[in-house]
């Protein structure tokens, strides 16, 4: 029976939590870590999807060009044309991806 | 965007849980801010220095955070965390190498136990009663009464055979009850 009441005494104590004055700032630690890792993931989600469109429109350039869809810069007979333009294209596109994924990061460092 | 912003404070565990498995940060917050120091306290308790069990904590935090959407009943939010702190601190235990569960550490002898009885006024103080333990009872008082696991579910979570852990927290039980003046006897932990 002692043992028993001991053992109930015993977790009452560890369910004690001490008196912290700390609290306010513990938790303001902890929701920083939170916005972090939420604007990471926007950040991450976001890249993902500017390199998908990037591709999308790689892949469906001539068909906008026929469609006479966006302006005549796009069309296949112009910027585009050739393999080198296409790969100045997709460097811009990354340089531009990577400078903005490096905001968000900083940003999220801030 | 155009929600009403509720407040948080006063409000009992299950609703700020419901809260903020919808995304409310406030209402988590409130939650940190409520249970930051119990989840502290049993890290230390564990055996985890100051700065540890802080960075544990968070730790802990930030995954509740993430799968707070899974628990059901939000009454349960403290235990459930401890759990994931604890979780969290053996982890840590097991990499730093720093435990042998299958070799006994030795006892204090009779001079160390005289020297660690506190006055009646710091008996209270859980935390120091707890360093009369050895780093492994410590663990497994910690996790059966602190974390509320049963001795199964610490020995599943410790990796070692039920019949140990049961061994450690007899041992550290009678340790405890000699620090703290409530007589020797044996454990009838849950288990």
């Amino acid at each position: 029976m002692a043992e028993m009441q001991f053992e109930h005494d015993l977790r009452a104590l560890f369910d004690q939590a001490p008196a912290d004055a700390d609290a306010a700032r513990f938790a303001a630690r902890v929701d920083r870590r939170i916005v972090n890792r939420q604007r990471m993931a926007a950040g991450l989600i976001s890249v993902l999807g500017l390199a998908g469109l990037a591709i999308a429109f790689l892949m469906f350039r001539p068909s906008l060009g026929e469609l006479g869809v966006g302006p005549s810069i796009l069309s296949p007979d112009n910027l585009l044309a050739s393999a080198g333009d296409i790969g100045l294209w997709a460097v811009g596109i990354v340089v531009v991806t990577l400078g903005w994924a490096g905001l968000q990061l900083a940003g999220s460092e801030a | 965007m155009f929600g009403i912003k509720r407040n948080p404070v006063g409000r009992p565990d299950a609703e700020l849980v419901a809260w903020a498995a919808a995304g409310d940060r406030a209402a988590f917050g409130e939650l940190v801010r409520r249970h930051g120091s119990a989840v502290r306290a049993l890290l230390r308790r564990m055996g985890a220095e100051a700065a540890t069990a802080d960075d544990l904590a968070q730790d802990a935090f930030l995954q509740a955070f993430q799968k707070i959407g899974a628990l059901h009943n939000g009454a349960v939010f403290l235990p459930w965390l401890k759990q994931i702190a604890a979780r969290l601190y053996v982890r840590r235990w097991k990499k730093d190498k720093r435990l042998e569960l299958m070799a006994e550490t030795p006892e204090p002898d009779a001079d160390d136990r005289a020297a660690h009885h506190a006055p009646v006024a710091a008996r209270i103080d859980l935390e120091q009663a707890m360093k009369v333990l050895s780093p492994v009872q410590r663990m497994c008082v910690s996790l059966c009464f602190g974390a509320d696991l049963s001795h199964a579910e610490a020995a599943e979570m410790l990796n070692v055979p039920l019949g140990t852990v049961k061994s450690h927290v007899k041992r550290g039980l009678d340790k405890l009850r000699a620090e703290m003046g409530a007589g020797p006897s044996g454990s009838q932990a849950h288990g």
